[in-house]
């Protein structure tokens, strides 16, 4: 800390390097106790198993980390990849669609199903978790009436390769995981559209005297969810090679852990694209270790719950930490020597 | 059966110029319970109908058992709403005893009457853990449910892998399909539970201050409430309804497995809502939540009548909570607007 730093400055600070950091020295710790005790941890194959879950998981994230900055949540994301997996799927075994439009068309559904959630929020005024409650229903449903709850096998070889695909050994879904979080960098820091939506989950009254359209901005934070949830339904049948209903299911937790853990707050207005990350990548670890130490994997999501609780302990410390800091400079403000009322 | 503390004010209309038919229709408008009642009477008037089958002693029995079980799960979420907190883990604290519940009777041989008491009090410990990480550390609630859902869940099925408990007492079993003069037992633990609750918030003072926590946390502190003790209680309570909703599935079923509750999520927020209920806190309406309840269990039966596929269930009733949400919401602003 620099002696120059003012009051807001240091509290921002405080509230918001926390959790990547913390998120990353988790990292750490867990690699080096798994390359001691796991010979086969630092193999080339158990990296690109990393890579390729947490591939999907980064995404997976990305998807309720755009919705939770601007102040909102969505219970539909696994609804809304399972929903495209399986649309996709379809396309290509029974309609013969090429992949890159039946790929398209999936991100297209799933923009569509994330700005259908925006639209209810800002039309009905209901709370972002009972919509989003709802249409997860919805679109399950779809998903499993479509299909009855058989997958599609029979995708065309063009499309698999996709899943095992390599660039100079990396895959080529982790360099679009990277890509993705590169873009959704660019327009968080850069672009105007990504401030305001920021500022929307900031303080919605807030914005809306500024002058930044609250709504629109809320149907499209959806829509964006929705998308990247489509996305990251697409990018595991192309590594599954299968169009299974039941994809999607599992990701709930994950989508608000890495977030939480990664230090998004889930009061809105702050986002770490590299906390996200690093939160993804622990959570894949955590799994990978387990499997690596010949531990059960049931356990796996009992540990995915403690560390989502400790990451919101760590979160309320530093809210804790802030609190103290406007106290302290409150205190400062009031000059020492004015003699105090009624003394 | 509305619990609101001193809100909810209801304007005299000062106009006397008023038609009696207007009257009616605004005295209907202003009705908690409207949307959820003309939708039951609408479906229940289609279904029977058209399908005879619908008014069989078999199908009103298995309705009454749907209603019995759904009922007790959203009086779980009923307790947590009605302090203004959402309770996730409602699903895997009735896995989990309802696996404990199988697993002490048929490795220890507990009877079962014990191991029913047992199960309510594991299930009453785990809320009250849920309460007290949420009031003593101060963490989003949120997120507290979330990781608990998760760990909870984890541990059931790392402790169990997997296996589900089928060999249970005969007597125990017996008590899913007793009648008493017709009326399924299992109905009648749930409406004496929904007395119980009902009684609670409308009757007791921790019921009230339970709902002054719920409205306004702020000024029930203010008021001497001890909030915190509040919020306590409500998850243990809610801990506890989903153990005996777990138990109740497990008599019905006849064995406990680790799939048991995967379902409650929606319809446990769902059937308060769709009776009236607030998510936002300080409201619980116990008799709409059964009114709410019966709604979806006779959408999920007039599938089945109508032979469609269980696999559009899902759609049919996120479809149905989101109308039904829409009209009250126009339901009550119309009420606002118009200074009924």
């Amino acid at each position: 800390m620099t002696a120059s730093e003012t009051g807001p400055a240091r509290r921002r600070r405080v509230r918001t390097t926390g959790g990547p950091l913390s998120a990353a020295i988790g990292v750490v710790i867990i690699s080096a106790v798994l390359s001691a005790v796991a010979p086969q941890f630092l193999s080339l194959d158990n990296f690109q198993v990393i890579a390729y879950s947490l591939a999907n998981l980064a995404v997976v994230a990305f998807a309720q980390m755009v919705v939770l900055a601007a102040g909102g949540m969505d219970l539909s994301v696994g609804a809304i990849g399972g929903l495209t997996a399986v649309i996709v799927g379809g396309l290509m075994e029974t309609l013969h669609v090429p992949p890159v439009p039946a790929v398209l068309a999936g991100i297209l559904l799933g923009a569509v199903c994330g700005a259908i959630n925006g639209i209810l929020v800002v039309r009905t005024g209901l709370s972002a978790f009972i919509v989003t409650l709802a249409t997860a229903s919805v679109y399950t449903g779809l998903n499993l009436g479509i299909t009855s709850g058989k997958p599609f096998y029979y995708l065309p070889d063009s499309f698999k390769v996709i899943g095992g695909m390599t660039v100079a050994g990396v895959p080529l879904l982790f360099i679009v995981m990277l890509v993705i979080a590169a873009a959704l960098g660019l327009l968080f820091s850069q672009i105007g559209l990504g401030r305001q939506l920021l500022a929307v989950g900031a303080n919605q009254r807030a914005a809306e005297l500024a002058g930044v359209p609250v709504a629109r901005s809320r149907v499209i934070v959806h829509g964006l969810s929705g998308m990247l949830a489509a996305i990251a339904g697409i990018i595991l049948t192309a590594r599954l090679g299968v169009a299974q209903p039941t994809i999607g299911t599992d990701w709930l937790l994950s989508s608000f852990a890495a977030p939480i853990i990664g230090g998004t707050l889930l009061s809105g207005g702050y986002l770490s694209i590299p906390g996200v990350v690093f939160g993804a990548l622990l959570l894949t670890l955590v799994a990978n270790g387990l499997v690596q130490l010949n531990i059960d994997p049931y356990w796996t999501q009992l540990v995915s719950g403690l560390m989502i609780l400790a990451a919101g302990a760590i979160d309320r410390v530093h809210a804790v930490t802030v609190q103290r800091l406007e106290r302290a400079e409150r205190f400062a403000a009031i000059p020492v020597s004015a003699p105090r009322e009624g003394s | 059966m509305t619990a609101t503390p001193g809100s909810h004010s209801r304007l005299p209309d000062g106009s006397r110029s008023k038609s009696p038919a207007l009257r009616v229709w605004h005295a209907f408008a202003r009705w908690d319970l409207a949307s959820v009642g003309v939708a039951l009477v609408a479906i229940g008037l289609v279904l029977s109908v058209a399908v005879p089958a619908f008014h069989s002693a078999y199908n009103l029995r298995s309705l009454s058992f749907t209603v019995a079980v759904t009922g007790v799960v959203a009086l779980g979420q009923l307790a947590v709403l009605s302090v203004g907190q959402f309770n996730l883990a409602l699903t895997a604290i009735g896995a989990m005893v309802g696996l404990a519940f199988g697993w002490i009777i048929q490795t220890f041989g507990v009877p079962w009457e014990v191991a029913v008491v047992l199960g309510v009090m594991f299930g009453s410990a785990a809320g009250a853990l849920q309460g007290a990480i949420i009031v003593y550390t101060g963490i989003n609630p949120f997120i507290v449910s979330l990781a608990l859902a998760a760990s909870y869940f984890g541990a059931m099925l790392g402790l169990s892998r997997g296996a589900s408990y089928n060999r249970l007492p005969p007597s125990f079993v017996a008590l899913g399909r007793a009648a008493i003069i017709g009326v399924p037992l299992l109905l009648v633990i749930s409406v004496a539970a929904a007395v119980a609750v009902a009684v609670l918030f409308q009757r007791t003072v921790t019921g009230r201050r339970l709902l002054a926590t719920g409205a306004n946390e702020r000024t029930a502190r203010m008021s001497g409430v001890i909030t915190r003790r509040m919020i306590l209680i409500a998850h243990t309570l809610s801990g506890a309804l989903a153990a005996l909703a777990a138990v109740m599935l497990v008599a019905r079923l006849g064995s406990a497995q680790p799939s048991l509750g995967s379902e409650w999520l929606l319809p446990s927020f769902a059937a308060p809502v769709l009776g009236g209920s607030l998510l936002t806190g300080g409201r619980v309406l116990v008799g709409g939540t059964y009114l709410g309840a019966l709604l979806l269990a006779v959408i999920a039966n007039g599938l089945v009548l109508f032979g469609v596929s269980a696999y559009w269930y899902q759609t049919l009733l996120g479809v149905v909570l989101l109308v039904a949400l829409a009209v009250e919401r126009g339901r009550q602003s119309y009420v606002l607007r118009n200074q009924l």
